[in-house]
């Protein structure tokens, strides 16, 4: 009886001990779990309106700056854009990219795929992957969703914002009010406010890790900023809706020393930005 | 007693259970790398699509070391997911029929939105002014459409 007891007691110490190393693993896992915990719960009806959403965004900011109608850089650009949101985690949206008519140089995404670039930010541009990097900067926003988590796009919540969907089918005016002010909103950050700084921070490692995953030079981004920081006269930083970009530069510095990035040799294809995307 | 143990013993299975499925690991993107040594610049063993299952053996902060079809690397976690992928979702028509109705309930909100604010007619108009849209522009953004094959080769010829 008592080597039973004895028995018994070492099964149920084993079992307990399992079950504390599970905790511990659950702990060790919860930033990814949490990080994961959108993917879980979102559904395609979400996705609808995060889409729905963007394109209202996205006729806004067309609204505000037309497009630069250039059949043959905007193709160029859409091609870089596309390659990079292929290895991106967000293959649930289809990504459009399209050029603006704008000197100043800068860069605008919308929830659902929507990412603008100006004629001015191509100008400063020395090679594809500085092009890429810029573009991947801004898919970020999209697959990190930025805008969505800020004003809690879903197709059903309980938020303030419920009902989306059931709007856009044809709902209240109060849901259309709450669904156009926050399009207001969205399109205040992009052109007025900016996002947060630890989005920008966010969306810069994540578009270094797209850029090379897609094997494009890692540190494209940040010769690209450092060259808008050198050029940057006061009155564009006025504009700018991105945060200081010594921050930037800092952050990134970070990124790819703990990536193991800042000395690889991988393409920047200046040859074919000089054919198709220099302006 | 021996009830007992057995009940313990089933206990235990259903935790190892648990982990076995946590294991199992999604492809997000629609191309994912899996490379030699956790490290962007280390050699690729294979390039997985998006949906593959691979199955977790190890992990750091930033990789997880996987297998897949015999083979053993290391795939970033930026690419892979414990949920499966969602498939891809229907275009949304902007379509003029579309548009016009865009119209209608973005006239409808900008008043609403208006008289909520208790604006009156000549703040509303001002309002309207920075409110510009361009849906066709927007349409013609969306009708670039390029295939997965074309975006490959583009990449290739780097």
């Amino acid at each position: 009886m008592l080597k039973q007891n004895t028995f018994f007691f070492k099964l149920l110490a084993c079992f307990f001990l399992l079950s504390i190393s599970g905790l511990v693993i659950s702990q060790e896992d919860f930033r990814l779990r949490e990080s994961n915990r959108n993917a879980t719960t979102t559904t395609m009806e979400d996705i609808q309106t995060e889409i729905k959403f963007g394109q209202d965004v996205a006729a806004r900011v067309l609204g505000r700056i037309p497009l630069y109608r250039n059949q043959k850089l905007t193709r160029y650009v859409a091609l870089v854009g596309k390659a990079v949101a292929m290895y991106s985690s967000r293959n649930e949206i289809e990504f459009h990219f399209a050029v603006l008519d704008s000197d100043h140089a800068n860069a605008y995404s919308a929830p659902g795929g929507y990412v603008f670039i100006t004629r001015g930010a191509l100008s400063l541009m020395q090679d594809e992957a500085e092009l890429a990097a810029v573009l991947a900067h801004e898919i970020a926003h999209i697959t990190e969703k930025h805008i969505v988590k800020e004003f809690k796009i879903k197709g059903k919540d309980s938020s303030q914002l419920s009902g989306m969907s059931r709007m856009l089918g044809g709902g209240s005016d109060t849901a259309r009010v709450a669904f156009f002010q926050a399009v207001d909103q969205a399109v205040k950050i992009l052109f007025e406010t900016g996002f947060k700084q630890q989005d920008e921070l966010d969306a810069d490692r994540v578009a270094t890790l797209l850029l090379a995953s897609t094997n494009y030079d890692p540190m494209a981004l940040k010769r690209y900023l450092k060259r808008i920081k050198d050029n940057h006269n006061q009155e564009n930083q006025k504009k700018s809706t991105h945060p200081a970009t010594t921050a930037r530069l800092t952050s990134l510095d970070q990124v790819l020393n703990d990536e193991g990035l800042t000395n690889v040799d991988f393409p920047r294809a200046q040859n074919r930005f000089n054919q198709y995307g220099k302006l | 007693m021996k009830k007992l143990i057995f009940l313990v013993l089933g206990m235990m299975l259903s935790t190892v259970q648990v982990h076995a499925e946590d294991d199992v690991l999604y492809v997000l993107s629609a191309r994912a790398k899996m490379f030699a040594e956790p490290s962007f610049n280390a050699s690729a063993v294979s390039s997985i699509t998006k949906g593959e299952k691979v199955i977790s053996l190890d992990k750091n902060n930033r990789w997880f070391k996987v297998s897949y079809k015999g083979k053993e690397g290391w795939m970033s976690r930026l690419s892979v997911s414990p949920h499966p992928p969602m498939k891809r979702a229907s275009r949304l028509a902007t379509s003029d029929e579309t548009l016009s109705n865009e119209s209608r309930r973005r006239a409808s909100a900008v008043s609403s939105t208006a008289a909520i604010r208790g604006l009156r007619a000549d703040n509303r108009s001002r309002m309207s002014d920075s409110d510009a849209v361009d849906f066709a522009a927007l349409e013609q953004v969306e009708n670039l459409q390029i295939a997965e094959d074309e975006i490959i080769s583009f990449l290739d010829k780097r």
